[in-house]
Formats: C-alpha cells, sequence, structure tokens
C-alpha cells in the first residue's frame, strides 16, 4: 500500500497542470484579485488573448481557456465566485466553470445528463457506469476510475479533473477517504458530494447541480417534474388513515431479505402509503424467517430484481420470462398460500433500476398504484416513466417495447 | 509558392478545422458611404447577433487609421492594421476609418463566441446608411484609389485568403498562433 501511495505522489509529481481551473488561484482575468470580474476587467483580458491569438502581440497574456472561463463567470455568475452547499453540507467555491468532472457514482452521472451537461466534460466514470451500456452509451470509452470501494487514485488524478463526484451518505467512510487523500493529494480538485437517490435530499441536490453547471433552469424543470409527482403521491397518502394503510412485505433479490427500520426502502415504502411489516426491525436489511413472514400476513408483496442473483430485467433486457418465474416461485413458496398478498393477486416485481437512483419516485409511483389502486387511479407510472427518459434523459427508448421494469 | 497560393491553402485548412458560425451567432459589416474619398471617413457598423461574451478582430485595409468607435477606450485595441473588440452583449458596433490616399486593401474579419466555445467569419451586411453595399467600398472589394479608377476589385475569396495571409505573417512575428 505504501508502494502504491509512494507511486501516485511520484504520478501527482510529475504531472503537468494538475491544478485545476476551479482552484484557490481566483477567477481568471480578476487583476486585482477581490474575487470580482467587472467589465473593464473581461475586457482587458478579451483584449489582451485577441492581441496575442491574432494580432502578433506578445504571449503571457490569457489563454483561450481562461476567456472562455472568464466570459462564463462574468455571464452566469455576475462576476463572481459560485458557493454552493452540497449534500454533507459542505461548502465549496469555485471560481471557474467545471470543465473537467470525474464521477464515482452513477446516480450523479444521470442527474447531470438530465440537466443538459456536456458528456464532453464527463472525463471518467466509475466501473459500474461502464457495465451499463444499454443505459449509458455516451460514457462508453470514458477512464475507469474503479469505484468508491476501490479507486483507482492514479487514473483520477492522470485526468486532470476540476471537479470529482462523490456520495454523500452512502458508502460514506470510502467517501470520506478518498475526499481527503484528494485534499491531500491535489487541493485544487473540489470534490463534491450527492447522493442521487434519497427523497429527502433529491431535489435540492437538483437544484444545487443545476446551479454548478449553469443549467438552473433545466434543474428546475427536474425539479419540478420530480416534486410534481411525489407531491401528488404524498397528498393523496396524507389522506388515508393510518389504520387503513396496506401493510407490505418487502424482499429484495436474496430470498427473506427484508428491509428495516431507518432504511431507503422502508421510506420508499412509506412514502407509498405502505406500511412495511419489519418496519420493527433494527437493521436495516435483515434476514428474516420465512414463518414470520406467513404470520404477519402481508396484503401486498414487493420483490426487487436488478442486482445480485437476480441481475436480469431493466433497460437491457426485455424479456418478462424470469420476472414471471420469481412471481411463481413466490406463489409457491411453502405456506404462502395462506398469505393475503397471494390469495389476493397482489404480489408484484420491481426492477432496482426504477426503485433505487434518480428513478426512486418512478417506482413509488408504482407502489402507490399498486398499494391503493383506486385513489391513484389517475397516475401512471408508466407515463412517468417514459417522461424521464424521452424528455429528461434525452433517450429515444420506447419502454413499452424496450426493457422490463415491473411484473406483472 | 507565391503568397497568394499560400492563402489559399491556409484558407483551405481554416475551412477544414475552424467551426464555421453556428446559427445562433452572426456579426455582419456594412460600410456606410460609396466611394471614399481619399482622407476622409467611413463608418463601418458591425451587427452582432447572440454574442453575449465574444471577440472581434478586424483586419483593415493598410494605412487606414480607426478614428473613433461606438465603445469605450478600454473596449478596444488597435495595432497595425488590425482593431480588436471586447463584446459583451453589444447588437451594434460601429467604428470610423480614415482612410489615406492611396490605400488599397479590405476589411475582413473574424469573431469568437466565449460562451458558445464558437469562432467564424465576419459576413457582409445588405445595407448601410445608403441601403446596399457600395462597390467602391465593400468589405470584400479593395479601397479605390483616387488616381487609379481602374483598379481591379478582390474576390471575397481572395480577401479571406489576404487575412489569412496577414494573419500568418504575424503569427511568424512572435504572435500565439
Amino acid at each position: 500500500m505504501r508502494y502504491a501511495a509512494f507511486a501516485v505522489f511520484i504520478c501527482l509529481a510529475c504531472l503537468p497542470g494538475i491544478v485545476s481551473a476551479a482552484e484557490t488561484a481566483g477567477i481568471p482575468g480578476d487583476a486585482d484579485g477581490d474575487r470580482f470580474l467587472t467589465d473593464g476587467e473581461l475586457a482587458a483580458t478579451i483584449l489582451g488573448y485577441l492581441d496575442t491569438a491574432y494580432m502578433g502581440g506578445p504571449s503571457g497574456g490569457a489563454d483561450q481557456a481562461d476567456v472562455r472561463d472568464a466570459a462564463f463567470v462574468y455571464a452566469r455568475w455576475e462576476g463572481r465566485p459560485l458557493t454552493i452547499t452540497d449534500a454533507t453540507g459542505a461548502v465549496v467555491t469555485l471560481t471557474a466553470p467545471l470543465r473537467r468532472v470525474v464521477v464515482f457514482n452513477a446516480e450523479t452521472l444521470e442527474t447531470l445528463r438530465s440537466l443538459g451537461f456536456d458528456p464532453e466534460r464527463v472525463v471518467a466514470v466509475d466501473k459500474y457506469t461502464l457495465e451499463r451500456p444499454e443505459f449509458f452509451p455516451e460514457y462508453q470509452g470514458k477512464e475507469n476510475i474503479g469505484s468508491v470501494w476501490s479507486p483507482d487514485y492514479e487514473k483520477v488524478l492522470s485526468v486532470r479533473p476540476d471537479a470529482v463526484f462523490l456520495y454523500a451518505t452512502s458508502s460514506s467512510a470510502a467517501c470520506d477517504e478518498i475526499h481527503q487523500k484528494l485534499a491531500a493529494m491535489a487541493p485544487g480538485i473540489r470534490v463534491l458530494r450527492f447522493d442521487g437517490f434519497r427523497p429527502e435530499t433529491y431535489a435540492d441536490e437538483i437544484l444545487t447541480l443545476g446551479k454548478i453547471t449553469a443549467r438552473e433552469k433545466e434543474a428546475e424543470e427536474l425539479a419540478s417534474f420530480y416534486t410534481s409527482v411525489m407531491g401528488t403521491i404524498e397528498d393523496t397518502v396524507a389522506s388515508i388513515p393510518e389504520e387503513e394503510r396496506v401493510t407490505v412485505y418487502f424482499e429484495n433479490w436474496k430470498e427473506y431479505k427484508t428491509c428495516g427500520m431507518g432504511s431507503g426502502y422502508q421510506d420508499k415504502i412509506e412514502r407509498a402509503g405502505g406500511r412495511n411489516i419489519f418496519a420493527d426491525e433494527e437493521t436495516d436489511y435483515p434476514v428474516v424467517d420465512p414463518e414470520a413472514v406467513i404470520m404477519r400476513n402481508p396484503a401486498v408483496a414487493i420483490k426487487m430484481v436488478g442486482t445480485g442473483g437476480m441481475d436480469f430485467g431493466g433497460y437491457g433486457d426485455h424479456a418478462s420470462a424470469s420476472f414471471a418465474e420469481v412471481f411463481r416461485g413466490m406463489e409457491d413458496r411453502p405456506g404462502w398460500s395462506t398469505v393475503s398478498a397471494v390469495q389476493n393477486g397482489r404480489i408484484h416485481i420491481i426492477h432496482s433500476d426504477i426503485f433505487g437512483g434518480p428513478q426512486h419516485f418512478i417506482g413509488i409511483a408504482y407502489l402507490a398504484t399498486w398499494f391503493y389502486p383506486e385513489r391513484f387511479a389517475d397516475l401512471d407510472p408508466s407515463a412517468v416513466h417514459q417522461r424521464y427518459i424521452s424528455e429528461f434523459q434525452g433517450r429515444t427508448y420506447d419502454i413499452t417495447e424496450n426493457g422490463i421494469f415491473v411484473y406483472p | 509558392m507565391d503568397l497568394k497560393t499560400i492563402g489559399m491553402l491556409f484558407l483551405c485548412i481554416c475551412a477544414i478545422t475552424v467551426p464555421v458560425a453556428g446559427a445562433a451567432v452572426s456579426v455582419t459589416r456594412t460600410v456606410s458611404d460609396d466611394a471614399v474619398p481619399p482622407g476622409a471617413d467611413c463608418t463601418v457598423t458591425l451587427v452582432v447577433s447572440g454574442l453575449e461574451v465574444g471577440g472581434i478582430v478586424e483586419t483593415l485595409p493598410p494605412g487606414s487609421v480607426v478614428t473613433g468607435t461606438s465603445l469605450s477606450a478600454d473596449r478596444v485595441q488597435t495595432a497595425d492594421g488590425y482593431l480588436a473588440i471586447a463584446v459583451m452583449g453589444e447588437e451594434t458596433i460601429s467604428y470610423t476609418l480614415g482612410v489615406p490616399e492611396g490605400a488599397r486593401g479590405e476589411i475582413t474579419g473574424v469573431w469568437e463566441d466565449f460562451l458558445g466555445d464558437r469562432t467564424g467569419v465576419i459576413t457582409e451586411g445588405t445595407g448601410g446608411e445608403t441601403g446596399t453595399a457600395p462597390p467602391a467600398m465593400q468589405t470584400s472589394a479593395p479601397l479605390q484609389d483616387a488616381g487609379n479608377p481602374e483598379a481591379p476589385g478582390f474576390l471575397s475569396v481572395m480577401a479571406l485568403a489576404g487575412f489569412a495571409i496577414a494573419a500568418l505573417g504575424r503569427a511568424s512575428g512572435g504572435g500565439r498562433r
């Protein structure tokens, strides 16, 4: 490990220009260093560049990249640095637009895409993004920086990023370590942390990312769409008395591995108006006794696939056979014939693509319609899904003909 | 190889490598007067569209002098046959050009969009104060020498090549490009 760290240090020492435009050096063109780019300072920067580039003037002034950054700060940030608070509560100041970003989490990458952030400015992504060519085709071929659990620091530094995106609260120990190491190795790299999958913070994260990327209009549109769907669900659920809320058994890909209090899935079930029959479990994702499920007799059973031993379905796979097999398997579990969910045909399979990540609101919409079909008769989760894919992700992907996300 | 050929080759290279102005940005030039008497001034007007923050560089006929602009002094810079302009949202920019006796040449120009990361060439407008592009003072035609009214004009492509040659010449003298 020491040798690896030493090798990284040597790479850092050898790489030119490792400190980026977003560094503490200030706003490009801010001649007096007062962190305010005036009309006069911008004009001087432009003229100095034009003189060198076109008029045979002396070199040494602002180059084209500096002028473009100065123009951006002047026009989009009113001549001042942009200060934002990321999802960890950290205050981060930018003195130039982001032009070379490394993204460790696909959730942030997907959100950036919704905002129309230029994919050319993403210089490296994590390995799991590269394993999803059907969903992230334009990022294939980008440099691979590993994952938050196995980061390739050498690669990160080699692509000369001005910003690195990490999770805020997920895998926090791993992300904290990456954050600290980057701060030590290359203080000029801004570390920005967002989760991209938590209902309680996602709308705010969208708006902050919009500010960072100067895509505020797009961010407002996405946040508005997101909050309108979630708000519709929230308002309807609020009108349902607690004692009338449907009981739900949730299971991830592993049999009898459910979700307990404090888990993200528990939160999503509640937002959709469900009552998790294992909400009293203190562990986030406990493995429960099969008999306990039968005893607690859920009205609805939700099975999530798409990961682990059930890595099928989603955007890259539109064969429903695997989903049907899982469905029948649940129906046929010993003793389950007495469970209300089986007796009333209320077993549902959902893919992790639309239950985790930025698309969690689509999954919550599906849950709401399954829990209360009459109350949510006007909510069409597949239409919400298609609009998200077409309008915000900019993909020509018809979800009625491609992929499989829910069953039946 | 003569300068004309070099200029043509350079123009071809520019056509391949330099992005053509996007639909959202245009800069056109009109000149105020028909045949400009030697020693008099003319007004050159640039109509700018879609250039929120950018730069313009006009290459001026040899010997001509910029005697005034519609912008403040800190927004323009002149040097040896060039006029550089820092554009910050203006839609119309004008400058007066003094035409010395015996002057021959053409005005050509380029723009850069620093927010859109694009570059382009200034094109000829379809009307000045007279409403039409005056033949004796066209943006891609030579200034008329009062002593030689039969002096031939240049094609637009030669004007661009002329700019390119001038730029190449300046660049070889130590400029960034």
